[in-house]
């Protein structure tokens, strides 16, 4: 429960880095974007989602900043750090590289 | 990771430690959003308030797991772990107030001891001289060359950057209408920019200062410009009045700075070495001119990437040309001719010996913080055994072993932590009332030795190290304990007698062998020092006193000051309580810095000559001081006349110089190196005296020469001192001042003493001595018993059950007894062995090193007070130790231990 088994191991890392690229935004909002982006597809439990947050922020690559939301309550918004950006470019590197190896791998199966 | 990075996420992660309070708030809000979000929209899907808020909940699958995970992500809990394991530390330490109360004492005591012996050294040996710049690269001649020679060596570019010579003098200066006897330096005009030194106010010497014929430009310390000037900032242009000639102050020194070598000359005032005559005595005889006045100290500044040795080398090659050209008599002799020390250091020593006197300090230190560690090692063995069970309950319940550890070290790390913080303190003070000591010198000085930032650096490693060396070997020993026996509580009736190499006794002899070594050593300095101060001086130190004067420097002309001194000693010999009067150049146990003056003395013809000392005296000193003649007679006033030819030498010069001859009447060759000797005939035999610190067979020789007018119209060095044997009760000290300025107002008497309190002065510095090594020994024996008896307690706190069980199958308490008792004298006997061997060893190595050390314990090394005493009142403390809990353990109540089982 606990570990995004569903996952690949490290996406979730890249699925947030590449919301919070888009625009600043509060732990809920993400979890809500998860959602509605990826469908039925992937299924983020929603505890995971707030130590993954913890560690970019440890790591630098995201910071945080106490804002109004928009019911008028305070919540922590992160928004991407300028190594947040490299790691970004760099993780999405990473995953074309990955995916495209794996869909030649599947594909060469099928042929 | 890069660099750039971590400087981003350092302040992260402080934030995460320092404010981890507000950090788990925030981390509450932002999950406490999350949930009432979810809860929201869960009500929206039309579920109740109770229901929309669990199933929110559920979805976030538990909040405090949630947190721990955030916490995890950001690397908080070894913090947590460490918080709680000071916390835990605390209160263990708390509960066993009777073992932290030792281990402290024990480890503060130590630490402070060690940290005062490092600030004592730092403040003496490794401080720079203060206020110069560059220290590093200042070489020091050791010897003191004649200022021709200086020129040569001056000129030598490829070596030096710069150099600069100078010599030490008195000085009689006058200060709105009041006179002052102040040090000060002699010096070329290189000498302020060679220690890149800057002026507070004015300017220093520069060419224009050396040229002859100018009047005289003179520097001042900020020491004297605050005190006797009142700092006033006009100083600089007005006009002072040395040695009763005016000069001109044309800079004030910056503060701290007394010159290049405080220590042992310091100045505060400088005047140009090229300076007449008549405002320094000393540059009479055209000095400057003379190869045969050596009183010259040498500085230079190295060229960067020339090595000291190599430049001794080259000047010792020098050196030797010199002497070929000009055919000095020693030429041919053998030896080095050139030493240079480092002249930027407080206390210039040949580098070779530094090392023995820091290894000196450190050894006395290292063992006292040895036994205070061992102290605490043993302690934590005791309790280590007591809480096996505690230990090993944690260990069954899934514990790890580096957990365990890291708890105990903890606890360590708390003790040595608290240790340090309380030994600086201790030791601060030490040190603050150690430099408030009046050393015996005449000059202003002050000695620095509040511990700086090496001191807390060294007793910042002393803690860190203290604390693995105790710390660990304890902790694994207790967590490597069998946990079934732990377990069972018991693990204490396995019979263990003389498991010979186990820590536990080797703890205790390394302890008595330190410990008696401690007390040997110390016992053998202090006895050793002690024959220093309390020896017979050969005079009658008891109302006796001195007062110096100068009228040369204090403007008079030489036949003015020939025809002064008769006539104060007429005036002072018809006084109140005055018994007997006299003059002289030198007085037995001068203050340092006041040295006597070497001559060479030997038999006329023979060529053979001694180095003694130089005492010009007029008739009845010697009476005056009760030192006996002990063949021939006094000088008489006939002797007082140019060109008499009377000498006495004491009974030292007499065996030097005419072995198995009778003395009286032979004639005696009195010279200084490469000067013209003076002839005379001996009339008198004087006994030997003590003059500075010396023992026994090693009295100083010393040659007595009458002061003839001629004598009376130089300067010498320290001017003349009349010496007055008084009857007790009068305030002689101030009728002799008194009467000293009714003869002639322009003469100011100076250092106004008695001779008692010469003599304490120059003793106190052995005295601190004697106090240092006396409280370490003092600290060592506390620690020792403290120790032993922790470790006696602790041995037969582990053997309860045995003992018990012993008794219960019917050992007889006589026998239990001489067991532990056995135990423990093999054990004292051992480490006796041991600590006299090295006792011996350690004093054998440093007296080999440090000549007052041999001086000091070449008497005492055989003291039999010390050779039985020390061991048999070790001995006598450890197994009273040993026998007041074998004493209780034998009270053991069988029942008591066989319930237990």
């Amino acid at each position: 429960m606990s570990k995004p088994s569903d996952l690949v191991q490290g996406t979730l890392d890249l699925l947030i880095l590449k919301i919070l690229a888009l625009q600043p935004m509060n732990g809920w909002a993400i979890n809500q974007r998860l959602k509605q982006i990826s469908g039925d597809v992937l299924q983020v439990t929603e505890g995971s989602l707030y130590p993954a947050l913890h560690k970019l922020e440890q790591e630098g690559w995201i910071t945080a900043e106490w804002k109004q939301s928009e019911n008028n309550r305070r919540a922590k918004y992160y928004s991407l750090t300028r190594l947040g950006r490299q790691q970004l470019r760099k993780e999405t590197a990473n995953w074309n590289r990955l995916s495209a190896a794996i869909s030649h791998v599947v594909q060469l199966e099928e042929a | 990771m890069s660099p750039k990075q971590w400087l981003y996420i350092i302040p992260l992660r402080l934030r995460s430690i320092f404010h981890h309070r507000r950090v788990d708030l925030e981390l509450d809000e932002e999950l406490q959003y999350h949930l009432d979000m979810k809860t929201e929209e869960n009500e929206a899907k039309g579920m109740s308030h109770e229901e929309a808020r669990r199933s929110a909940l559920i979805a976030l699958g538990g909040l405090d797991q949630r947190k721990e995970e955030c916490r995890d992500a950001r690397g908080l809990q070894w913090l947590d772990g460490l918080q709680r394991d000071i916390r835990y530390g605390i209160r263990t330490l708390a509960g066993a107030s009777g073992f932290t109360a030792v281990a402290l004492i024990s480890l503060s005591l130590g630490m402070a001891v060690a940290s005062s012996l490092f600030s004592i050294m730092n403040g003496v040996v490794l401080r720079d001289v203060p206020a110069i710049g560059e220290p590093d690269s200042l070489l020091l001649f050791e010897q003191p060359l004649s200022y021709p020679d200086y020129k040569r060596y001056r000129d030598r570019e490829s070596l030096f950057s710069a150099s600069t010579a100078y010599t030490h003098a008195e000085f009689s200066v006058s200060t709105s209408g009041r006179a002052h006897r102040i040090w000060g330096h002699l010096v070329t005009s290189s000498y302020f920019t060679l220690l890149h030194v800057n002026p507070t106010l004015g300017r220093f010497f520069d060419r224009q200062d050396e040229q002859p014929g100018r009047a005289p430009s003179v520097v001042l310390s900020y020491e004297f410009w605050r005190s006797q000037m009142g700092s006033d900032p006009a100083t600089v242009g007005r006009t002072l009045r040395v040695n009763g000639q005016t000069c001109t102050i044309i800079g004030i020194g910056p503060k701290n700075f007394q010159g290049a070598s405080p220590m042992i000359y310091g100045a505060d005032l400088w005047l140009p070495v090229t300076v007449p005559p008549n405002v320094a005595p000393e540059l009479m005889d055209n000095t400057l001119e003379r190869r045969n006045k050596p009183i010259f100290h040498v500085l230079v500044r190295l060229r960067p990437g020339v090595a000291p040795e190599s430049a001794e080398a080259e000047l010792d090659v020098m050196a030797r040309q010199i002497e070929q050209e000009t055919q000095d008599p020693g030429r041919n002799r053998n030896g080095r001719r050139i030493t240079l020390l480092p002249g930027g250091k407080l206390a210039p020593r040949p580098k070779q010996g530094l090392p023995y006197i820091t290894g000196y300090c450190s050894v006395l230190g290292g063992i006292i913080l040895l036994i205070a560690s061992a102290n605490v090692t043993n302690m934590l063995l005791a309790r280590a055994a007591e809480r096996r069970k505690e230990i090993a309950v944690r260990l069954a319940i899934g514990a790890s072993r580096a957990r365990l550890v890291r708890q105990l070290l903890t606890e360590c790390a708390l003790i040595a932590g608290g240790a340090g913080v309380l030994g600086l303190m201790v030791a601060a003070w030490l040190t603050k009332s150690a430099s408030r000591i009046q050393l015996p010198y005449p000059v202003p000085l002050h000695f620095d030795f509040t511990p700086d930032g090496r001191v807390l650096a060294f007793t910042f490693a002393l803690t860190a190290f203290t604390t693995l060396a105790f710390g660990l070997a304890p902790a694994v020993q207790a967590t490597g304990s069998s946990l079934t026996n732990g377990l069972k509580g018991d693990g204490n009736v396995v019979i263990r007698r003389f498991r010979r190499l186990s820590l536990r006794n080797l703890l205790v002899v390394s302890q008595v062998a330190g410990s008696l070594a401690l007390l040997l050593i110390t016992g053998f300095l202090v006895i050793g020092h002690r024959k220093l101060v309390n020896g017979a001086p050969g005079f009658d130190s008891r109302d006796l006193y001195l007062v110096s004067v100068d009228p040369i420097r204090d403007g008079l002309s030489g036949a003015a000051a020939a025809a002064y001194f008769p006539r104060v000693l007429d005036r002072i010999q018809v006084q109140p309580f005055v018994v007997s009067a006299s003059l002289g150049s030198h007085t037995p146990m001068e203050m340092i810095g006041r040295p006597s003056e070497q001559v060479l003395a030997g038999p006329v013809g023979s060529g053979v000559f001694s180095m003694e000392r130089l005492f010009d005296v007029s008739r009845g000193y010697l009476a005056a001081l009760n030192i006996p003649i002990v063949r021939g007679r006094d000088f008489r006033e006939e002797d007082e006349t140019d060109g008499a030819t009377a000498v006495i030498v004491n009974e030292g010069v007499a065996r030097n110089c005419f072995t198995g001859k009778d003395p009286i009447g032979q004639r005696i060759e009195i010279g200084t190196q490469g000067a013209g000797g003076r002839v005379g005939y001996v009339v008198g035999v004087a006994g030997s005296i003590r003059d500075g610190v010396s023992v026994g067979n090693q009295l100083p020789g010393i040659v007595y020469l009458p002061l003839r007018p001629t004598d009376m119209t130089r300067a010498f060095p320290q001017g003349l001192t009349l010496v007055v044997r008084a009857r007790p009760g009068g305030d002689v000290l101030g009728m002799l001042q008194r009467e000293i300025e009714a003869v002639d107002g322009r003469v100011m008497p100076f250092h106004p003493r008695s001779m008692e309190g010469q003599m304490d002065q120059i003793l106190s510095l052995v005295r601190v001595v004697l106090l240092v090594y006396g409280a370490i020994g003092v600290f060592g024996l506390i620690l020792a018993s403290v120790g032993l008896a922790g470790l006696t307690s602790y041995s037969v706190a582990q053997r309860r059950h045995e003992i018990g069980i012993r008794m219960a199958l019917g050992a007889q308490r006589i026998n239990v007894f001489g067991m532990v008792m056995k135990e423990g004298t093999v054990l004292i006997a051992i480490g006796t062995i041991v600590g006299f061997a090295a006792a011996r060893v350690v004093i054998h190595v440093l007296a080999g090193i440090l000549s007052d050390i041999a001086r000091a314990t070449e008497t005492s090394a055989a003291e039999p007070a010390l050779l039985f005493g020390a061991p048999t009142l070790l001995a006598f403390l450890a197994l009273l130790c040993c026998y007041l809990p074998a004493l209780r353990a034998t009270r053991v109540d069988p029942l008591e231990t066989l319930r237990c089982e």
